[in-house]
């Protein structure tokens, strides 16, 4: 019988290596040798997704490898999930309200987003695309968050995000709230005029500016 | 720089460029003469006007009839969104499934309404304006098939279904050229651009935009330049610079390059092969910036592009987006003719020559 090391490496490379179909299988295995569901998600799918993410940097991986990716992540996560211990929420986990700002459907970038930043643990909450922009602040406000990201690929929705954050100062919580803005036509200049926290250019980075504004290690 | 001031300096500067030099930014342009996006698509006497108002305020010419990002995949059956003001987008790609591409094949282009009613424009600006040249857009393979088919399932075609999806692009490329001859058929051939944003560096990697994109972009320069008798050129927005070893075997005209790409090193690298075209930032610059701006981007771009070998040409790095004032269209113009002055291919301009001497000049004094 395989070792609790050998079967998370097993998921790891799974992951990483884009196998959405038998991944279900070795995570039955796991469970059923008796591991720790949630040991296989963070050293096993989450590990394998931490490499493919580090191939993405060293531009070995791309978007395509990226999604495939995520793909057995998930396939790996509906069996491994259900067996968590009920007390074994995210907990401390930062919050974070993500969505395709109004007026706009291009949600790939998000979608990739969300993937990498449940990856790194953050509990997303996900409006999907064409989001009115009264809906980034009410969600942020029902579930407390610490961050809210919006993307959008056209310019004629861009002026959509200085709105969310003039409304964030409105209702008087901008300063309890980090804003990360992203997407083809965003730049650092445009998001430091609009007086958002944070920009990326990628889905990777895009983790790296959060951890960092939301003071995760 | 005031617009007061600008208009003042435009006057030391006269027109010297043809038409083809030209930024031809139909959306932007309407939005500038006070009409919606959607009465320009909308209304062909509407079009006629943007044409005759940005050659008599903007002395620029040139017409277009041809397959814009979204034509294609609406001609099949996409969902596409007609916002008033603003760019199309899909709603909802048509091929969900690959079961449905065999029904959709059977289309005769040479009869779909959407070519037909796109064709049908063409023949009315020509008939208003006999004198300006027509050109085609069209999308790329890969950017048709992302409008045909949701991109994250193309995406995931890459690795579990390359035959199906490679039947998709070959079928894009027929479909495109069956517009082309219908074009030729009508105007007698022209020039044709290739915009392909969805196969960029970022979205497809290098990998896959070998394995799927360059093939069909050769295919589809052949017919292309079979059909209308010139070579095309191709935009592709976004990082490209990883393709531009592969991109160098595409028997193109002209590569317009993204502002996400440093111009200096396409020059280098691009400039022996192809007439190069960019790369002003179309947001940061032509959208959101100032006169100011404007000028001195179009100024160091004509530095970093004039010594391209095969000719350099002074554009946006992509589409310029609705909204942009009438002070930065001018600012364009005003930079290109005071700093491409006396342009000679593969040389910097004497416009770029002479102020530099001037300033030695002002130095020593």
């Amino acid at each position: 019988m395989a070792t609790k090391e050998e079967l998370l490496q097993k998921m790891s490379d799974m992951v990483f290596e884009m196998e959405d179909e038998e991944i279900a299988d070795v995570c039955e295995e796991y469970i059923e040798a008796g591991y720790d569901a949630l040991d296989g998600i963070l050293h096993g799918l989450v590990d394998g997704m931490n490499r493919a993410s580090e191939m993405y940097d060293q531009e070995e991986y791309f978007v395509t490898d990226l999604l495939l990716c995520s793909d057995a992540m998930y396939a790996g996560l509906d069996v491994l999930r259900p067996h968590l211990p009920e007390d074994a929420s995210v907990g401390e986990a930062k919050k974070a309200v993500i969505g395709v700002v109004e007026g706009d459907t291009h949600d790939i970038g998000k979608n990739l987003v969300k993937i990498m930043m449940e990856t790194a643990g953050f509990e997303m909450f996900d409006l999907g695309r064409d989001v009115p922009l009264d809906s980034f602040v009410e969600k942020a406000k029902e579930v407390d968050a610490d961050l809210i990201m919006m993307s959008t690929l056209m310019t004629t929705t861009m002026p959509g995000m200085k709105e969310v954050i003039n409304k964030l100062k409105e209702q008087g919580i901008r300063d309890s709230i980090k804003v990360m803005v992203g997407g083809s036509p965003i730049s650092q200049k445009y998001a430091d005029d609009i007086g958002a926290d944070g920009y990326s250019r990628n889905a990777v980075e895009a983790v790296e500016v959060a951890k960092r504004l939301c003071g995760v290690e | 720089m005031t617009y007061e001031e600008l208009k003042k300096e435009m006057e030391k500067y006269p027109e010297t460029m043809s038409a083809g030099e030209r930024m031809q930014k139909y959306e932007a342009m309407a939005n500038i003469f006070g009409y919606t996006t959607a009465q320009w698509r909308n209304d062909v006497k509407v079009h006629i006007d943007v044409i005759k108002r940005r050659q008599e305020e903007f002395n620029i010419g040139g017409l277009a009839s041809g397959l814009r990002l979204r034509t294609m995949a609406q001609a099949v059956g996409s969902e596409i969104y007609f916002p008033e003001v603003g760019i199309d987008r899909v709603i909802k790609p048509v091929l969900t499934d690959y079961s449905m591409l065999p029904e959709l094949m059977k289309d005769n282009p040479k009869k779909n309404p959407v070519f037909l009613a796109v064709l049908q424009r063409g023949i009315d600006l020509k008939m208003a304006f006999p004198e300006m040249g027509i050109a085609m857009p069209v999308a790329g393979p890969f950017t048709n098939a992302s409008l045909i088919r949701p991109v994250e399932m193309i995406l995931r075609d890459t690795v579990r279904n390359p035959e199906k999806l490679n039947d998709l692009l070959k079928w894009t490329v027929d479909y495109t050229i069956a517009y082309a001859e219908m074009f030729a058929d009508e105007f007698g051939g022209g020039g044709c651009t290739i915009c392909d944003p969805i196969s960029c560096a970022d979205i497809l990697g290098k990998r896959n935009y070998r394995k799927f994109s360059h093939p069909w972009l050769e295919y589809l320069v052949e017919g292309l330049t079979q059909t209308l008798g010139k070579k095309p050129g191709i935009h592709i927005c976004g990082k490209t610079s990883p393709l531009w070893d592969d991109m160098l075997k595409l028997k193109v005209s002209s590569f317009s390059v993204d502002n996400m790409e440093n111009l200096a090193d396409a020059r280098d690298k691009m400039g022996p092969v192809f007439g190069l075209v960019g790369n002003v930032a179309p947001v940061d610059v032509m959208l959101n910036g100032t006169i100011d701006d404007v000028i001195e981007t179009c100024k160091q771009c004509i530095i970093n592009g004039s010594e391209a070998e095969n000719g350099y040409t002074l554009g946006t790095g992509c589409q310029v987006p609705i909204g942009t004032s009438r002070e930065n269209f001018d600012a364009f113009i005003f930079a290109a003719r005071k700093y491409g002055r006396g342009a000679r291919k593969g040389m910097l301009p004497l416009g770029i020559v002479e102020e530099a001497a001037n300033e030695v000049v002002m130095n020593k004094a």
